[in-house]
């Protein structure tokens, strides 16, 4: 059955409130704007790093603070693009994605830091989409930000 | 005349379903998902990649599959998209044109070029498809060749 106006226009603003997220998340740690990152996730959101080896979680707003307020603390100050954004509405405020992301570093003239990408949990709270969790996968990273030597 | 507002709603559902068409192609190249990348194509899709010197074009689903599984088993490009322009036609046709930036992931991402693609699209059914794409290399590193053992 042929999608009804009002399904259709609802659909393009979760998709564009959607493909918002990793825009805005991006603009946040190049402002270094550690609030606003967290601001972008549920209460209970979850960021994720997978590495070859290990896996580090952080849930939840206070641990996404901590995590976030270290961004720049480690030898690289990381200035992300995201790239090639592809997303699925999964209805009842559910939906996922994947996004892929080029790290220059900020602290060594802009040069190339790394590359991968975010599997995304999006969720919709009241009028707002927000990341339930970001995975990010590291294709290859000269270092990883917020680490110290 | 002034475009009403289920038209202006088509149009904008049209758009948003063609952008994500390079989108999904360059997701499925990172994660070699060859049957996703020729799902994306019509039944009768083409591709082509243009050179300097010569052209290559593939036509059709098993054609596809059997050139994108080769071509993606011999070389592992990690694509970007950039500035993707569109034009609708009406009809279920329209074209565009994106840009792109290759990174290798054999070589810890090294930049391996760069182009743009020619892009037609078809609707079929409710989903758009490419119906054909036009690559145009613009800068490509020389590939290193395979380091062989020496021989007494």
């Amino acid at each position: 059955m042929a999608k009804t106006i009002e399904q259709i226009v609802s659909e393009l603003a979760d998709r564009d409130a959607i493909r918002e997220l990793p825009i805005k998340y991006c603009d946040c740690v190049w402002r270094n704007d550690v609030a606003g990152i967290v601001d972008l996730f549920a209460n209970d959101g979850a960021f994720i790093t997978k590495g070859r080896k290990r896996e580090h979680r952080a849930e939840g707003r206070d641990a996404l603070l901590k995590l976030y307020g270290g961004l720049t603390s480690g030898d690289m100050t990381p200035r992300p693009y995201i790239h090639n954004h592809v997303l699925q509405l999964k209805g009842s405020g559910q939906a996922g994605g994947r996004c892929y992301v080029e790290i220059r570093d900020a602290k060594k003239n802009f040069q190339w830091g790394g590359s991968g990408f975010y599997e995304d949990e999006y969720v919709k709270l009241g009028d707002s989409w927000k990341f339930k969790s970001r995975t990010f996968h590291a294709a290859h990273m000269e270092q990883m930000p917020g680490r110290r030597p | 005349m002034a475009k009403s507002v289920d038209q202006l709603a088509a149009e904008l559902s049209d758009r948003e379903a063609i952008r994500e068409l390079p989108q999904r192609y360059c997701d499925c190249v990172w994660r070699g998902d060859i049957e996703g990348i020729v799902n994306l194509f019509s039944d009768d899709g083409e591709f082509t990649i243009i050179g300097n010197k010569r052209e290559n074009k593939t036509v059709g689903r098993a054609n596809l599959l059997k050139s994108y599984g080769e071509g993606l088993a011999n070389l592992t490009p990690r694509p970007y998209i950039h500035n993707h322009v569109i034009e609708l036609k009406g009809n279920g046709q329209a074209s565009g044109r994106c840009y792109v930036e290759l990174r290798n992931a054999s070589d810890n991402m090294a930049w391996l070029g760069t182009g743009f693609y020619n892009d037609e699209y078809v609707k079929v059914g409710d989903q758009w498809k490419f119906k054909s794409r036009r690559f145009q290399q613009v800068h490509m590193e020389q590939r290193q060749p395979k380091a062989t053992p020496a021989q007494d």
